[in-house]
């Protein structure tokens, strides 16, 4: 019988061996799809941080994966394999923080319309490439805290990422910058995804986040 | 030994002792149908008598004299926070009494003092929206005037408020009080966290009324064409035509205030401030409404909105000093 112990006991190593090292990275993410209804959006939930979005007729959408609670340290992982569209909308990292209460996007993708606003905060080098600031301030419109007048940070990529490449958002980085170009900055983050968010016209795209 | 018509030998209750003519005994059934109807008619005047509501003809007037309409106005006994996990629990912190609105305002008693209906939706019974604080402010003090009573504000318009540190308020009049007048009024948040909890008859809730938003509350979830699940999002909320709702359809907190969570959101007298915001950028508004997220509804939720602000979930009700 004592060979059965041993065998038992190289099981449980080979057990918890694995469940050292096969960590599923994506085991904590969570999958947003929201829409106003217009235009055709068909949005697909794949499986662990794979989804896939196409649209057309003038819908408005974000779909992704993602944290309900973000950091502002995360560092996050994806590769878009197929990001296209003939019309506006982006590819991004897309959340919002409370106290005070701000929408934040860094944008790596876009259709025809590269995003900017008025206020422009200048420009910083992360993640192998140069993104510009830009702030703005949405009055009366919709919030998580109801109708709300908030403040909007955006880093827009300057180049377009390559389709297809493993591509990293170190958000820490983008944080610093909006602190240091006087953009506000919350203390209490709220969902933070990898996503699409659209769009005029028609497109595809198909994205794994990790 | 005959039994029949035998006098019971129980001792006779209040109502036989004074209804009875001998002593107990029960000598006419018409006769006491008559004494019954007067017993119950002088109870009912002797319990009346010690109500702080003096009936003086079809009008009811409160202690301060004023017109008050028992059916929209509660009064609630003031005192230290019963509710145990309130913004002011377990400190020293005492409410005066007062009275509030037992709805929020309506969109035909606005139209009535204001002439006009800003609101996003329209229905008589609805909470009327789209106010901003200083529209608010006006309508009370033209309420009291249309009912006689002393104006609680005085508004100045002529130059900007020194204490109104916001960047986008285009108005930034100057509101000061009149202390003592019996005009309506916004509730300040005290009051308002002690009444949405249930002032001296708390359960200790976390929303107003219950634990359960949908049951006490209009909400994101709940307020459109179909419950909505999954986390916050506008573009869900807009295409659910998520709206306001008549006011006193959900189930009313302890002291009978309906809606004091979720519809609309309300104004309240004060500066919004934390450790974060300073006083004067903002004001508070309490008890969430349909569009934000349900936490918002909590009952020791501190919102806060630009005095401008205008938004198609931001509503008030009002208050009166007792």
């Amino acid at each position: 019988m004592r060979w059965r112990k041993r065998m038992a006991a190289a099981l449980a190593a080979v057990a918890l061996l694995y469940g050292l090292f096969a960590v599923n990275a994506s085991a904590d993410l969570n999958w947003y799809f929201w829409t106003n209804g217009n235009g055709n959006v068909n949005a697909v939930n794949g499986p662990d941080g794979q989804y896939s979005v196409d649209w057309s007729g003038n819908a408005l959408f974000i779909a992704g994966k993602g944290w309900q609670i973000g950091s502002p340290g995360r560092v996050i992982h994806y590769t878009a394999s197929d990001f296209q569209t003939d019309g506006s909308a982006f590819l991004l990292v897309y959340g919002w923080m409370r106290n005070p209460l701000v929408e934040y996007r860094v944008v790596e993708n876009w259709g025809n319309w590269r995003p900017v606003t008025a206020d422009y905060r200048g420009s910083v080098y992360i993640d192998g490439a140069w993104y510009d600031l830009y702030h703005a301030l949405r009055f009366n419109a919709p919030s998580p805290e109801g109708t709300q007048t908030f403040q909007q940070n955006w880093s827009v990529r300057q180049t377009k990422r390559p389709i297809g490449s493993r591509s990293t958002v170190t958000l820490e980085a983008h944080v610093k910058a909006w602190e240091d170009a006087g953009m506000p900055l919350g203390n209490n983050w709220l969902h933070q995804i990898l996503a699409v968010e659209g769009g005029s016209a028609a497109g595809q795209a198909s994205v794994t986040v990790w | 030994m005959r039994r029949a018509g035998r006098l019971s030998s129980r001792r006779p209750s209040l109502f036989g002792s004074i209804c009875s003519s001998k002593g107990g005994r029960i000598v006419s059934k018409k006769k006491t149908l008559v004494c019954a109807v007067f017993v119950l008619v002088a109870a009912a005047v002797a319990v009346g008598g010690c109500s702080s509501v003096q009936v003086s003809g079809a009008e009811q007037t409160d202690r301060t004299g004023g017109k008050l309409l028992s059916d929209q106005m509660v009064l609630v006994e003031g005192g230290t926070f019963k509710h145990k996990r309130s913004n002011y629990s377990g400190g020293e912190v005492a409410v005066q009494d007062f009275y509030i609105g037992k709805y929020e305002v309506t969109q035909k008693e606005w139209t009535a003092v204001m002439g006009s209906n800003p609101s996003k939706f329209r229905g008589d019974n609805l909470p009327v929206d789209s106010v901003s604080w200083y529209e608010a402010i006006e309508y009370c003090n033209r309420r009291s005037l249309m009912e006689g009573l002393e104006p609680y504000y005085n508004i100045d318009k002529s130059q900007a408020d020194p204490d109104n540190k916001s960047e986008i308020d285009p108005l930034k009049w100057i509101v000061t009080i009149n202390e003592g007048a019996n005009g309506y009024r916004l509730p300040t948040e005290l009051e308002w966290e002690y009444a949405a909890s249930g002032g001296q008859k708390s359960k200790g809730y976390k929303y107003s009324g219950g634990n359960k938003p949908d049951d006490v509350s209009w909400n994101w979830r709940n307020a459109g064409n179909r419950y909505l699940k999954g986390g916050w999002s506008w573009q869900s909320i807009e295409n659910n035509e998520n709206r306001t709702r008549p006011v006193g359809r959900k189930k009313a907190n302890e002291l009978g205030l309906y809606d004091m969570s979720g519809n609309v959101r309300e104004w309240c007298w004060d500066w919004y401030e934390d450790q974060m915001v300073e006083s004067g950028m903002f004001r508070v508004v309490r008890g969430g409404g349909w569009l934000g997220d349900v936490h918002t509804l909590e009952i020791k939720f501190r919102g806060m909105f630009d005095a401008s602000g205008v938004g198609p979930d931001q509503g008030f009700r009002v208050a009166r000093n007792a």
